[in-house]
């Protein structure tokens, strides 16, 4: 559906030249949500802008439903009133001088669509929105929502192939934002709409997509679903962006069958082994918060049942409602815990952490691995 | 509000009233009087009565509007050009084109004027008379003295102004809007005329609106150049009758009603379309971008437009300016004239004690106004933003009433306050402060308004915690603190009240003439070359100031 090849986009300002996307390559199937994601500055929405045709790339190929809208070597630029898209801007973009009614008749008006028939069907998409009563309010009387939904209205109206929205719900509140995030999925599928989404926030990616592209510095570290990403991940920078992690540098002691043992500050963890992992090998070892067991007990430091067991210290706790975060000092480290709150716990109190070897995840030691990538 | 505050404030508002509010009413008794100021009389309507049934009204009301409303349009267009090139484009030079169109602001208007009626005399103009020794003709192509020259001069003053109202439209306007457009399907056309233009339009009307107010209530070119051409419009015809002897300035006083009227409607409609303009908002902040079109090699053509048009604009009544202030008499400008150039013309200025005078007198007041203006806004500008008294909007519209009010009108207004009092303020300097005060009250609180609105009230709080007064907090937080945007004010003040004409033309005497009065009565009585030097030593000593004060602003 949307291929994008080996695409440069270079801007030029004061001080110089800044490398935006440097060769940037994906491909998105029918139907699928795709996410841009990372921190602010990565390029990300740079490569949004190309896709639409406001950002004009300098080397690169891009083709959107069978149809090349870019090429440096055929020459081709398709400007984006050609492109049949709809989009939805990170400002709303919603014209202070038109109704509601009219922002979202535009494009089909541009289009020369039967005036009959703009009614209709700027009628159906503003109930599905859920603005049929606000049709002729001045836009500028609407809350930040209500006028999100009108921009996406104004975005699905002219029933696009391809859907591109950039950062929608970062101007949102915390609550609506949540609302939002799912009703916006609920249409997707509904139309199976294939989506281009770029966003820095990982949760909102996670929720969201089919498939996610994590972007540093203007390339993609790496592609997968949303699952493989959190628990798998390829790249250090993945591993770093999405979900919190406490990182144990260590050295690969014995490898044995599909397990290994990497020594660690806080004792001898057994994991999965990957097929790159070698005696020797400088590793970081990564555990998400959720994957230790956390109770209160005296029991010594070793392991239990073929587990580590760590012994610690509570120092500090976070009571987040649903969950509770403990900060437990180990090994000389500070390790992150989240689990289900537990009334007997307090700052101060000893405890021993288990954890299973499958929710270990092991990367090469930070440095070396920053180019590894996953297409 | 405390005792103190109340005291200052009260005096304060008294102050402002009685400056903006005394002339106008004088000129409303004047034009009701059958007898000039100081003479007993009686009320009547007969210079109502005249000013309706003379034919003459009629046409001079026609010939304003065509005069302001033509002057503002091309200053407009030109206007929105450059700020389009310099905001919006990648054409080379930005910086210079922006320089080069602001700076004749510092200038006074008289000096455009006057550099205009060198160039375009039909018999000694310098540019008729280079065309005609070229095209071989008789006759002089241009006459400045006609109707289409007053509305040329009168266009190019303007341009810095619609220039500096259009800027922030392009700089500000979120593209996104435009960009949302273009990605739901609409050509770069459409896109232009659907969004680009009606967001645009509020920014554009007022612009409108400001250059014909300082079109319609201008008085120097009506007299350098209205007069001469026999082109009369509202603000001459106030003046000639004014000045006749025997004066009519009962009559003169109903065409000031007239004039007032229009520029009081013109500017509310102007303020009406300012204040609301929260509607059209068109900066949103978050995903803000500015963007340039790429012009392609296009950009040098912009370039060549933009030069072209400064060319005409700021370097050509300059260079003349310059020419004649150095040239030993009236002569076009050659290569062979250069050798002959002489500062004759700068020591016959200086011989003469009036000249001297009036440099000095206008320096003097341009300095005390600008003090009076800030001290005074300063303290309006503080009231408005960091209390809630009531009446403040009464404050606030008083102290803005004065944009609506030409120069003329309170020279007239003033006229009738001054003329029978015992008291000798008329034919003083004092009579002058006072005009250039209550014209340039608006200037400084539009200035510092902003200044205050930005700066974080917990500042000031912080001082009072620590134990400060409220006196002592203004002085030694406020203050400070929005030095910068003061001086800047001051600046802004001081050029307005050195170069001020239509109201000193009617409340200056033998010994208290100033600066663009001199310069006229120089230009008028044949003295052209000293009247250039003159002017190109007003440019000196503005310029001189300007970057003086410059240098005192502190950067926090």
């Amino acid at each position: 559906m949307i291929k994008v090849e080996k695409l440069e986009k270079t801007f030029v300002i004061r001080q110089g030249k800044v490398n935006a996307v440097r060769g940037v390559s994906f491909s998105i199937d029918r139907g699928q949500f795709f996410t841009l994601l990372g921190p602010s500055g990565c390029g990300k929405t740079t490569v949004l802008r190309c896709l639409a045709g406001l950002e004009r790339p300098e080397a690169g190929e891009i083709e959107i439903s069978g149809k090349t809208v870019y090429s440096q070597v055929k020459r081709v630029f398709v400007p984006p009133n050609k492109r049949e898209l709809g989009m939805v801007f990170q400002s709303y973009a919603v014209w202070p001088h038109m109704t509601v009614y009219q922002n979202v008749a535009y494009p089909l008006r541009v289009r020369k669509v039967r005036e009959m028939e703009v009614k209709s069907r700027a009628g159906r998409t503003l109930e599905l929105v859920g603005l049929s009563s606000l049709t002729n309010r001045s836009v500028s009387q609407l809350s930040g929502g209500q006028q999100q939904r009108v921009a996406l209205a104004r975005a699905i109206v002219s029933e696009p192939q391809v859907l591109l929205l950039d950062e929608p719900l970062s101007n949102l509140d915390a609550k609506l934002r949540e609302q939002m995030r799912a009703e916006l999925r609920e249409l997707q599928q509904a139309f199976g709409i294939t989506t281009v989404y770029v966003t820095h926030d990982q949760e909102e990616a996670l929720a969201l997509s089919d498939r996610i592209a994590v972007m540093e510095s203007g390339i993609i570290v790496e592609v997968g679903d949303p699952w493989t990403l959190y628990v798998d991940p390829v790249s250090p920078v993945t591993a770093k962006f999405i979900g919190l992690s406490n990182r144990f540098p260590g050295v690969v002691r014995e490898t044995s069958g599909t397990m290994a043992e990497v020594q660690t500050g806080i004792g001898i963890v057994r994991v999965k082994r990957r097929r790159d992992l070698t005696g020797g090998a400088s590793v970081t070892v990564i555990i998400r918060p959720e994957s230790f067991s956390i109770l209160l007990d005296e029991a010594g430091r070793g392991t239990i049942n073929g587990q580590l067991v760590i012994s610690g210290r509570i120092e500090n706790m976070q009571f987040l409602g649903g969950v509770a975060d403990y900060w437990v000092a180990a090994g000389g480290t500070k390790i992150r815990v989240r689990s289900h709150p537990k009334a007997s716990l307090r700052r101060g109190d000893s405890v021993h952490l288990t954890l299973d070897p499958q929710d270990c995840i092991v990367l090469p030691a930070e440095g070396e691995g920053d180019s590894a990538t996953r297409q | 509000m405390s005792a103190g505050q109340r005291i200052v404030f009260g005096a304060l508002v008294l102050v402002v009233a009685y400056l903006v509010l005394v002339p106008i009413a004088a000129l409303v008794l004047g034009s009701l009087r059958d007898q000039p100021p100081g003479f007993p009389g009686a009320f009547t309507l007969r210079n109502f009565a005249e000013v309706v049934h003379t034919p003459r009204t009629l046409v001079l009301l026609r010939q304003s509007f065509i005069f302001a409303a033509t002057a503002s349009l091309i200053a407009f267009a030109l206007g929105t050009f450059l700020a389009w090139i310099v905001e919006r484009t990648n054409t080379p030079g930005t910086n210079l084109i922006f320089l080069a169109t602001v700076l004749p602001l510092y200038a006074p208007t008289v000096l455009l004027t006057l550099a205009w009626t060198l160039l375009l005399n039909p018999n000694s103009g310098a540019i008729n008379v280079i065309l005609k020794q070229l095209l071989g003709s008789t006759s002089p192509l241009f006459n400045i003295y006609s109707m289409g020259g007053m509305v040329w001069v009168r266009s190019l003053l303007d341009v810095p102004l619609a220039f500096l109202w259009m800027s922030p439209i392009f700089r500000t306007m979120d593209v996104q809007y435009e960009e949302a457009a273009h990605v739901c399907g609409a050509s770069r056309t459409r896109v232009f005329l659907d969004i680009t233009l009606p967001l645009a339009t509020p920014a554009v009307v007022a612009t409108l609106l400001i250059t014909f107010v300082a079109a319609i209530e201008d008085l120097a070119v009506p007299l350098f150049i209205g007069i001469p051409g026999k082109a009369f419009v509202l603000s001459s015809e106030i003046f000639l009758a004014t000045m006749s002897v025997p004066s009519n300035i009962n009559v003169a006083s109903a065409y000031g009603i007239i004039l007032l009227l229009v520029t009081i409607a013109a500017m509310s409609l102007y303020l009406r379309l300012t204040a609301h303009s929260e509607r059209f908002v068109t900066v949103t902040g978050k995903g803000y971008r500015a963007k340039q079109t790429d012009l392609g090699l296009f950009k040098y053509a912009t370039l060549v437009g933009a030069v072209v048009l400064l060319f005409v604009v700021a370097l050509v009544p300059t260079l003349i300016l310059l020419w004649t202030a150095f040239a030993p008499f009236s002569q076009i400008p050659t290569l062979g004239g250069l050798t002959k150039l002489t500062i004759k013309n700068f020591l016959d200025l200086f011989r003469l004690s009036m000249t001297k005078r009036a440099l000095m007198d206008s320096a003097l007041l341009g300095v005390s106004t600008g003090i009076l203006v800030m001290i005074m806004t300063a303290l309006i500008a503080w009231l408005l933003t960091r209390t809630r008294t009531k009446g403040r909007n009464l404050i606030d519209s008083l102290a803005t009433l004065p944009l609506a009010v030409p120069g003329i009108v309170v020279g007239v207004g003033l006229l009738w306050v001054y003329l029978p009092l015992r008291i000798p303020i008329y034919a003083t300097l004092w009579i002058l402060l006072i005009a250039y005060v209550t014209r340039f009250i608006p200037y400084g609180l539009r200035i510092l308004k902003p200044a205050f609105n930005q700066l974080h009230p917990e500042l000031e709080e912080a001082a009072q915690v620590a134990g400060a007064s409220w006196g002592r907090v203004f002085r030694s937080v406020s203050l400070p603190l929005i030095l910068p945007a003061i001086l800047s004010g001051l600046i802004f003040v001081f050029v307005r009240a050195f170069r001020e004409l239509p109201s000193s033309m009617f409340l200056t005497h033998l010994r208290t003439e100033v600066f663009s009065v001199t310069l006229y009565n120089m230009w008028q009585s044949g003295q052209v070359e000293m009247a250039a030097a003159l002017g190109v030593l007003s440019l000196v000593i503005l310029g001189g100031v300007t970057l003086f004060v410059r240098i005192l602003v502190p950067r926090w």
